[in-house]
């Protein structure tokens, strides 16, 4: 047999021919895998995720405890090729093969794989094919039915108040946390302390204060006091999002629900999303509430 | 029994601890095997009850300025003793930027293997720095069971890829399942597969070198002569272990050789300059 | 008591907590008149540091209620000590602290009962850690170090440099002395377990140190990983590090001193050995400060001695006198009868009477003067002799939990002359 015959099949199993192409109800390609494993860490806290996909693009999200969701979105534009011939897709993986598979061949550069994504629909697995340095991985991932997600009613509208800043401050602070605290008191104030992060330790008390003329602070927009808890083990998972993101903004709305925005940006200088939605914690909700 | 070693040469003591730390990777215990112009780490035989085996072996002369040995006897010049591979790892650390290291057989409270490492200081003095390692001496009658093992009959031999990008995907399927199957043919294809309840995963390399047998190599017999050269060889192993194996890249060698006995066992062979390495791997039962 | 500490500082400050959380589980925290006092101790009482930071050390230092006195005494501060893990949430990530911090300021308040460690950060960002916090007694370990007849003195990076030769697990290491050489070994306390492990052995060139004075040839076994808190610490000190010790059983004093700026003692125990502490009952007499620097082979001490005789006697009647005051057994574990004479410790405790106070000799031995000078040990001396002397009414008896290792001798905790001002 001759050589060129078999590294035209092996490439043959990430292009597929036009034919198989279309059999899929989806199917992707994209030249880096990294820029998609990349922003999942950002969500990977359970190993459970739903995937919904649109023609605008992917969303992957991540619940616990019917009090905490995580949003990854990655567009259509950082997919090479994004080809979806339904509405809309919508099935759940495991999070945790997902991200084995797409770091196959190394997760860290200068290896870079090639990756197709494709799913046949209801029932299918999700079958990947990766290809570095003419080595190719064939994955077929399981999918299950897809949960309901929750709904947190987020508007733009509600929000009262809302901080962009650099994610490098907020990274600090949210690496330092006291984790013998419950929970975590976020003060946001149109005066002094203006943005605040509080814990209530066995070790005492820390306040981690940002003020709105501090050079990491991009916009500032407090139309009043709000302080509310949120369980600091269900926001802990948010270190990973904000460890890779470059700014952050963070949002109450007037239930003191908290909306934590991540810009992340990928190795070819796209720009993804992932958000965090965290209601309070009821028992201390309106302790430190002063309005 | 006299064994008695020196090196001046860094770049010696250097590529010496190169293969320690390999080895060290490789086993806890090993056997350390001096003759006069070899040293051999092996861990003897044990693929019959499902673990893995080792054959290390060095020429002397590429890593010590003086080597001096008399072993049991003159009839059997050799001499064999069991040694926890990572105090000779841990014993060489102090060697980083030696001057000159000497490593002999002492009697102290028990048999040790004692290295002896000349620092530089901050003046003109050294600084002499002493490693006892306890070892025990096999006595004569046990070294049968230390001998080289012989070629399995194996069913296909191929050349791997580059073990670096083994170790990635080999470190990422231990993370899905516990087993791997590694298959080969005659033609240069070679499959790394995982299946479990939740996935599949398989990475196919391709036009992978065949290792340059001479027919006469080989009886007209042997199973590889008999064997389809399209049809793929396989053996199911623990992840674990192969990573183990896999941890062997560290000395560079310039050429890895898989040897599959379809469903029975791998046998791998790290050739270079100075070294050759043999690891084998039993099949587990599916 | 309110100060604050300069950028500059800040991370020295920090690498000293990490040091002391290697060590103890609580940090004592001592306003002093010259500065600000960090002790601990460990669980088994076998390790003891101190680290005092002077006034120069602060953009501001006010040390409290000190200034006020009462029949021309100081009235004491406010003193508490704090949970090793709540001090490292104010100090956690060096680097951080390096990149970041731009002052550090520090405010116990008695009435208020607070103890707030505001960092001022880059950025305008301020972190503000109120602390939960225990009031205590001082904890003081006594100790003439420059009584002690070996002193050595080298860059930290020779101990460094010694150390990582040594097994991670190695719990115990010996420093073995003579006038012409300095031997670093693994110490393995039953023979079962060294024909299974390895030994490690390092030895030194006298020249390699910048002091070199033993009296007493001698052996010490001590903790490991205790030396390697210490090390750590040095590491960003980048200053000399000086040992003071006697024997087998008596305690192993290290010092880390920039004058005027900050000192750090640590004491550590060390395991009592009845072949060695016999040798020094024999040696006592001639303990006396000298200069081996120089000496190849020499083993004269003898003829030195003469001149410090006088020294060197009262050192070991000093010696007997406090045993006898505190009744304590000087140190003689594994079965010595003497440590039964310590009912209220039990039998396995013994603990180990350091005798004397640094402190005051300080001056004396800022020069590195092995001698010591005849006024300052008159100093000392009446310490001893006179058990109603003020100083000694205030020390603490502090309770000993059961010492974990037999061969561990105690720190006994009394008045520490770094608490001088």
């Amino acid at each position: 047999m001759d050589k060129t015959n078999k590294l035209f099949f092996g490439t043959n199993m990430v292009l597929l021919t036009q034919n198989e192409e279309e059999r899929y109800a989806f199917n992707a390609n994209m030249n880096n895998a990294r820029n998609l494993s990349h922003i999942l860490k950002a969500i990977h806290f359970k190993d459970t995720a739903t995937v919904f996909v649109t023609e605008n693009g992917m969303k992957v999200t991540v619940e616990d405890a019917k009090c905490i969701q995580a949003n990854a979105f990655i567009q259509a534009q950082v997919f090479q090729d994004y080809i979806i011939r339904e509405d809309s897709i919508t099935f759940c993986i495991n999070l945790d093969i997902l991200q084995e598979c797409l770091s196959i061949f190394g997760s860290n550069p200068p290896s870079v794989t090639a990756m197709r994504m494709m799913y046949n629909g209801y029932g299918t697995p999700l079958v990947i094919t990766l290809e570095e340095d003419g080595a190719v991985t064939g994955c077929s991932i399981k999918t299950q039915e897809p949960d309901q997600t929750l709904d947190f009613e987020f508007s733009a509208a509600n929000v009262i108040n809302k901080v962009i800043m650099k994610a490098e401050c907020l990274k600090e602070a949210f690496n330092e946390l006291d984790v013998t605290s419950e929970v975590l008191q976020i003060t946001m104030s149109p005066d002094h302390p203006f943005f605040r992060l509080s814990t209530f330790g066995t070790l005492g008390q820390s306040h981690h204060d940002i003020p709105n003329t501090s050079d990491m602070v991009e916009f500032f927009e407090c139309n009043q006091t709000q302080s509310n808890r949120y369980r600091l083990s269900l926001l802990k998972p948010s270190v990973k999002a904000v460890n890779l993101a470059t700014k952050v903004c963070v949002r109450m709305d007037h239930r003191g629900f908290l909306s934590l925005q991540y810009m992340i940006k990928n190795e070819n200088g796209q720009i993804c999303f992932v958000e965090y939605y965290c209601c309070p914690d009821e028992e201390l909700e309106n302790n430190d509430n002063q309005f | 029994m006299r064994f008695r070693t020196k090196v001046f040469n860094i770049d010696c003591i250097h590529h010496f601890t190169n293969v320690v730390n390999t080895i060290n990777k490789l086993l806890k215990k090993c056997t350390l095997r001096l003759t006069p112009d070899k040293l051999y780490f092996i861990l003897p035989d044990q693929v019959s009850n499902g673990g893995v085996s080792m054959w290390c072996e060095l020429k002397q002369a590429n890593f010590f300025d003086e080597y001096q040995m008399d072993g049991v006897s003159s009839e059997h010049n050799e001499i064999y003793m069991e040694i926890i591979a990572e105090n000779i790892v841990r014993a060489l650390k102090s060697a980083h930027n030696a001057k000159s290291m000497k490593i002999k057989l002492t009697k102290k409270q028990t048999p040790c293997l004692t290295v002896e490492i000349e620092l530089p200081s901050i003046n003109s003095s050294s600084r002499l720095v002493t490693h006892d390692i306890p070892v025990s001496v096999i006595p004569r009658r046990l070294w049968d069971e230390y001998q080289e093992p012989t070629m399995p009959e194996f069913h296909v031999s191929i050349c791997m890829p580059p073990l670096k990008t083994l170790k990635n995907i080999a470190e990422r399927m231990k993370n899905l399942s516990t087993y791997l199957t590694l298959s080969a043919n005659q033609e240069g294809d070679m499959v790394m597969k995982v299946e479990t309840e939740l996935v599949t995963v398989a990475t196919r390399f391709q036009n992978l070198e065949l290792p340059p047998f001479k027919d006469d190599d080989i009886a007209s017999q042997a199973p590889s002569k008999l064997w389809p050269p399209t049809e793929m060889a396989s053996a199911r192993v623990d992840i674990r272990k192969f990573l183990q194996f896999l941890a062997g890249q560290q000395i560079n060698p310039f050429k890895v050789i898989c040897n599959i006995v379809n469903q029975s066992a791998i046998h791998f062979f790290l050739i270079h300059d100075d070294i050759s390495l043999q690891y084998f791997i039993p099949a587990a039962s599916v | 008591m309110k100060c604050i500490l300069p950028a500059v500082n800040v991370k020295l400050f920090a690498k000293a907590i990490h040091c002391l959380a290697k060590i103890g589980l609580e940090i004592y925290f001592e306003p002093l008149e010259n500065g600000l006092a960090l002790k601990t101790v460990n669980l088994s009482r076998s390790a003891y540091v101190c680290f005092l930071f002077m006034r120069s050390m602060f953009h501001v230092y006010e040390h409290g209620c000190g200034d006020v006195t009462v029949n021309g005494d100081a009235v004491d501060t406010f003193k508490c000590k704090v949970a090793v893990k709540t001090m490292l949430q104010v100090f956690k990530s060096l680097s951080s602290i390096e990149r970041s911090v731009e002052s550090c300021d520090i405010n116990l308040d008695e009435e208020e009962c607070s103890l707030v460690f505001q960092l001022k950060c880059r950025h305008g960002i301020t972190k503000t850690h109120q602390l939960t916090f225990q009031e205590c007694d001082s904890i003081q370990a006594v100790f003439a170090k420059d009584l002690l007849p070996n002193i050595l003195k080298c860059e930290h990076k020779l101990l460094s440099d010694v150390v990582v030769n040594f097994s991670p697990s190695l719990e115990e290491i010996s420093l073995c002395v003579t006038p012409c050489r300095v031997n670093m070994k693994s110490y393995t306390d039953s023979d079962d377990e060294a024909s299974l492990t390895m030994r490690t052995e390092m030895s030194l060139n006298p020249e390699e140190f910048a002091d070199f004075q033993i009296g007493v040839d001698t052996d010490v076994t001590f903790s490991l990983k205790d030396l390697r808190a210490i090390l750590a610490f040095c590491d960003v000190a980048c200053i000399p590090i000086q040992l003071f010790f006697e024997g087998g059983g008596k305690p192993l004093i290290f010092t880390v001193e920039q004058e005027n700026y900050f000192r750090a003692n640590f004491v550590l125990a060390t395991i009592a050995n009845d072949e060695f502490s016999s040798q020094r009952e024999n040696n006592v007499m001639s303990n006396t400060a000298f200069k081996t620097k120089m000496v190849n082979g020499s083993k004269n001490l003898q003829g030195k001695k003469s001149t410090t005789k006088s020294v060197g006697a009262r050192y070991s009647r000093t010696k007997q006198s406090s045993i006898n005051q505190q009744k304590t057994s000087s140190v003689l574990p594994n079965g010595s009868s003497k440590s039964t004479e310590m009912s209220n410790h039990g039998r396995t405790s013994p603990l180990n009477e350091i005798v004397e106070d640094t402190t005051r000799n300080n001056g004396g031995h800022a020069d590195g003067s092995p001698e010591i000078p005849d006024q300052n040990f008159a100093v000392g001396q009446d310490h001893i002799s006179s058990p109603v002397e003020p100083e000694y009414r205030d020390m603490r008896e502090v309770f000993f939990a059961p010492c974990q290792n037999d061969d561990h001798t105690i720190v006994v905790l009394a008045p520490d002359s770094d608490e001088e001002s």
